[in-house]
């Protein structure tokens, strides 16, 4: 039967001409029997109709009058040109930004993490929350205590570390990630080739070889199999790759290659140097609440010789997922729900469109009710337009996604770029589809049941304009333009403590000079290994680069500021009791304050005086002035590294430097000279050179002078110290941006929705407005009840917006900076720009009225 | 006087037709029905076609273009086998019907 069906498709004409054959055939024998031809027609009944039967015996009858109505729809759009794109338009905007959101929400929240069983995964921090730092990094120590009390998961350590990879092609500096033995047990992966750490591999000696990502082994060598099993040289160290990871595989940061963290047996008790991560896997059957239990307990046995202050910081366990989403979660709610809002809107519009549109098609409706469609019938086909341009808004949505996903890119952070990516793929799609449809099923859903309930009779009678006054209408019109008001109210407020936190990180003091400073890192391989030979590489590279034209001073350090948030010792004051208070360690030359600009607060900086024999100096930042010696003079007083045995005796006072980032507390910081600087995880990597002019220019001629003093040196991460500062907040000002195009969009969208319904008002009461100006109403009152009108409604809507709003707000929470929730300026300003705009979307069609004739209005029916 | 034919029973009525005096047109069909029925069952022609369109669609009627003896052109529909057992299916269903509402009246 259905392939009968399908094949009567082709030979349709034929099938039609034959039925309607037969029936004048029959026609004919009934005439012949009967008295005559018109009778016989007229007992017949309706051929046209019959044969319509007939035919659709043939069909699917469903289906072709959906086609129908579908076509019928295009129709429709084509003399409605206007509305139709202002409406795609709309609802494109609207699906096409939630789409792009919800791609980014699915990158970060839902995308399955790189490695099995992530849940149960855990990462260690150090809670020191009193100081400002909730999750810091650990020490050695701390890892070594854990691998032999921890009960709850087994332990491995990481660190992160660079590698120069020299020898087969250009030299270049990668990323590399130090781990324990049994960091890949504990994670759970397999190796796509070759083996992992055997047992032991992370003792000194056996230490010689190296996990590669897929990403290298298919950058650098091509997925040769033979690599494995050979040697590549590493930080100038024959090193044996073992094996290669599985594609996307990426662990809390991001790393090119893997090797063993081998350490002496001391250095594996240090517990003073914060500078590793450790991850856990909970065993069978413990909980996340007895691993807490645990670590609370296992931290008061480290911590209990600490002082009082010390005391309060532990170690704690924090689920891997959580920790790689906390920081993001909240922008990504944020963003969603500012998405949301601007379907939200978006939606009450196209249904206020539909409805009017649906309105002035009343009369053509009708037309088409009396001549026999069935207003069920007529309904469909209405609801069929709607859905039709819901696709079509839907569809255009996507291409609006696609181009904006490029502007969300810097919202994933570095830690998650690996192996999360933005792509709109079939889940999202999907979703996308259904919201489109959904949409419009609910902004179709009024005017087709209007339809099916409209009576053709009075409706004919009444005429398009009259009866489209009918209260229910207008009245649904209304509340949505209310809530348009009062989202756009909420979103307005939203976008503007996101701006006002952008400009107060951006104006805060990092305490440098960003212009003119260009910076690279050049990491040493151990070629440098001793001091001397480190000191006479710096001195020449300084030399060379100081003696460019452009160059105003150039200075090497540990790290360039807002970098690294590691490299925190623990430190004794000579004279007081031991406080195991702890500080940023930075390794600098003579020349670093001057090339940053970080200003001199008291004593001196280094210079060539401080050699290594001479007497032991420091500088310290002021944060460690007020934090160590509150209310005396610390230039003059010594402090001591732990587990360096020299005192250093403090030369000089500068001011605070945001190492740990703009947002961050500030930390106490202690610069040691290079030429005296013995450990040498802070020897100095990064390069900065303060320029006349613009400082990229110079990059070419400072790389030539780097490799002229060691043609083996992969320079990498060269960045204008502006750059730099702006990545730091491009999280924010990309989140900034998101909530102003948003509150943008609602703020356009809710003033075409009220230009709509105050030009509708103006339009079904002409001829009250004109009874009114014929008994001698001035015209600017008329204009004024008008946009009374409208403003009532607005009104009305921004006091609801900003109570939302009130309560809405202080979810932003976390992405707000030295700003309140409630900040009194941004909700009285948010407010009265919506009033202003609306006052101007009222204006323009209530000044209509004056151009109202009122002999005109009254003879016009 | 004329009567509604009860519903479900129309195709029955054509098959059972089409089954006893062999291939026929349409107009020749509804004839034999309302003879046959001393014009009781008249089967409207707004119901026929449709009908028949439908039975030649699910393969019970086959259509043949024949010239009747006035020598007008016209469709005969004749049974196929599915039509056939079509007919005995029915058939069992209507006198299974019949019976259980002769029941029912006999006993009020």
């Amino acid at each position: 039967m259905f392939f009968r069906k399908l094949f009567a498709w082709r030979r349709r004409s034929r099938i039609h001409s034959e039925i309607d054959e037969e029936i004048q055939t029959h026609l004919a024998m009934k005439a012949a029997d009967s008295s005559g031809d018109a009778e016989a027609r007229r007992a017949f009944g309706n051929v046209g109709t019959i044969q319509e039967d007939s035919r659709e015996a043939w069909t699917w009858p469903t289906l072709e009058s959906w086609l129908q109505d579908i076509r019928h729809a295009f129709r429709g759009f084509r003399r409605a040109p206007a509305f139709t794109l202002i409406t795609i338009a709309t609802l494109a905007l609207a699906i096409g930004a939630n789409t792009a959101i919800l791609t980014l929400a699915d990158a970060l929240l839902l995308r399955p993490l790189p490695f099995p069983d992530p849940d149960r995964l855990a990462m260690v921090f150090l809670d020191a929350t009193q100081q400002g730092f909730p999750r810091g990094d650990i020490a050695p120590g701390h890892v070594t205590e854990m691998r032999r009390n921890v009960r709850a998961f087994s332990t491995a350590g990481l660190a992160r570390a660079d590698a120069n990879i020299t020898g087969d092609g250009d030299p270049v500096r990668f990323k590399s990630g130090l781990v324990t033995a049994n960091f890949f047990d504990v994670v759970g992966m397999r190796p796509l080739r070759g083996r992992f750490f055997e047992n032991g591999e992370d003792q000194p000696g056996r230490d010689g070889v190296v996990i590669l990502t897929y990403e290298v082994w298919k950058s650098r060598y091509n997925l040769s199999p033979s690599i494995i099993g050979q040697d590549i040289r590493i930080n100038e160290t024959p090193t044996r790759v073992i094996g290669i990871l599985p594609p996307g595989f990426q662990f809390y940061y991001h790393a090119d290659l893997w090797m063993p963290l081998s350490m002496s047996p001391e250095k594996w008790a240090n517990r003073h140097s914060f500078y590793m991560y450790a991850v856990g896997r909970l065993r069978d059957g413990v909980s996340w609440a007895d691993c807490a239990a645990e670590m609370d307990s296992v931290s008061q046995y480290i911590f209990a010789q600490d002082s009082a202050e010390d005391r309060r910081q532990k170690l704690i366990a924090v689920p891997v997922r959580e920790e790689l989403t906390s920081k993001v979660r909240w922008g990504v709610f944020a963003l969603t729900a500012g998405a949301l809002c601007v379907l939200l809107i978006a939606a009450a519009n196209v249904a206020g469109l539909l409805l009017s549109r649906a309105m002035s098609r009343s009369s053509e409706l009708a037309v088409r009710a009396a001549l026999g469609a069935g207003s069920w019938r007529l309904a469909r086909q209405l609801f069929t337009e709607n859905m039709v341009l819901a696709l079509l808004g839907g569809l255009s949505g996507i291409v609006v996604a696609h181009f904006s996903l490029h502007f969300l890119k810097p919202l994933i952070p570095s830690s998650m770029t690996g192996y999360t990516e933005l792509a709109i793929d079939g889940r999202v799609l999907a979703i996308l589809i259904a919201a489109s449809l959904l949409t419009g099923i609910l902004c179709g859903v009024g005017p087709a049941w209007r339809m099916a309930s409209t009576d053709p009779n009075l409706a004919l009678r009444q005429g398009g304009a009259r009866m489209s006054g009918s209260s229910g209408q207008a009245g649904a019109r209304r509340w949505f333009i209310l809530g348009e008001v009062a989202l756009t109210v909420v979103l307005l407020i939203a976008a503007g403590l996101l701006f006002q936190t952008f400009t107060r990180l951006r104006g805060i003091d990092a305490g440098f000079r960003a212009d003119h400073v260009l910076t690279m890192d050049t990491i040493l391989s151990p070629k440098y290994q001793t001091l001397d030979r480190r000191t006479g590489f710096y001195n020449e590279v300084l030399e060379r680069v100081a003696a460019l034209p452009g160059v105003l001073s150039v200075a090497y350090s540990s790290t360039t500021p807002l970098n690294w948030r590691g490299g925190i010792m623990t430190i004794d004051i000579e004279g007081k009791p031991p406080q195991r208070q702890s500080a940023m360690y930075r390794h600098v030359t003579d020349d670093y304050f001057k090339t940053f600009g970080i200003s001199q607060q008291s004593g001196r900086v280094f210079d060539s005086r401080d050699r290594m024999g001479s007497q032991p100096v420091a500088v310290i930042n002021k944060t460690m002035a007020a934090q160590f010696w509150p209310g005396e003079n610390p230039v003059g007083q010594r402090v001591r590294i732990m587990m360096v045995p020299d005192w250093l005796t403090i030369i000089g006072v500068v001011a605070d430097v945001k190492e740990m980032g703009l947002d961050k507390a500030q930390k106490a910081i202690l610069y040691v000279g290079y030429r005296q600087g013995g450990a040498s995880f802070a020897a100095p990597a990064a390069l900065a050179v303060r320029t006349y002019g613009d400082p990229v220019q110079l990059t070419g001629a400072i790389r030539r002078e780097i490799l002229a003093v060691n043609p083996e040196q992969p320079v990498s991460n060269v960045m204008a110290l502006d750059d730099l500062v702006d990545s730091q907040l491009t999280d924010r000002r990309v989140q900034a941006q998101l909530f102003g195009a948003f509150a943008g969009a609602a703020l356009l969208l809710a003033c075409i929705g009220l230009y709509g319904v105050i030009s509708y008002a103006v339009t079904t009461r002409t001829r009250e407005f004109g009874i009114r100006l014929a008994l001698g109403a001035e015209p600017l009152a008329v204009v004024g009840l008008v946009l009374a009108g409208g403003m009532r409604l607005v009104a009305a809507g921004v006091i609801i917006g900003v109570a939302i709003a009130f309560y809405a707000t202080r979810w932003l929470g976390t992405m707000l900076f030295e700003i309140r929730a409630t900040d009194p300026w941004t909700f009285a300003l948010a407010p009265t720009a919506v009033l202003s705009v609306a006052v101007i979307a009222c204006l323009v069609p209530a000044w209509r009225t004056t151009r109202i004739d009122p002999l005109e209005s009254l003879r016009a029916d | 006087m004329k009567a509604e034919i009860p519903p479900g029973t129309l195709s029955l009525l054509l098959l059972r037709t089409v089954a006893r005096i062999g291939p026929m047109h349409g107009y020749g069909i509804a004839q034999y029905v309302a003879q046959i029925s001393n014009e009781v069952l008249q089967i409207e022609e707004g119901t026929l076609y449709p009908a028949l369109q439908k039975m030649l669609v699910k393969g019970w009627l086959e259509g043949e273009w024949r010239i009747t003896e006035n020598g007008r052109r016209a469709r005969y529909y004749g049974l196929t086998r599915t039509g056939r057992k079509q007919l005995a299916l029915e058939l069992k269903n209507f006198d299974r019907v019949s019976h259980a509402i002769q029941q029912v009246i006999q006993t009020a």
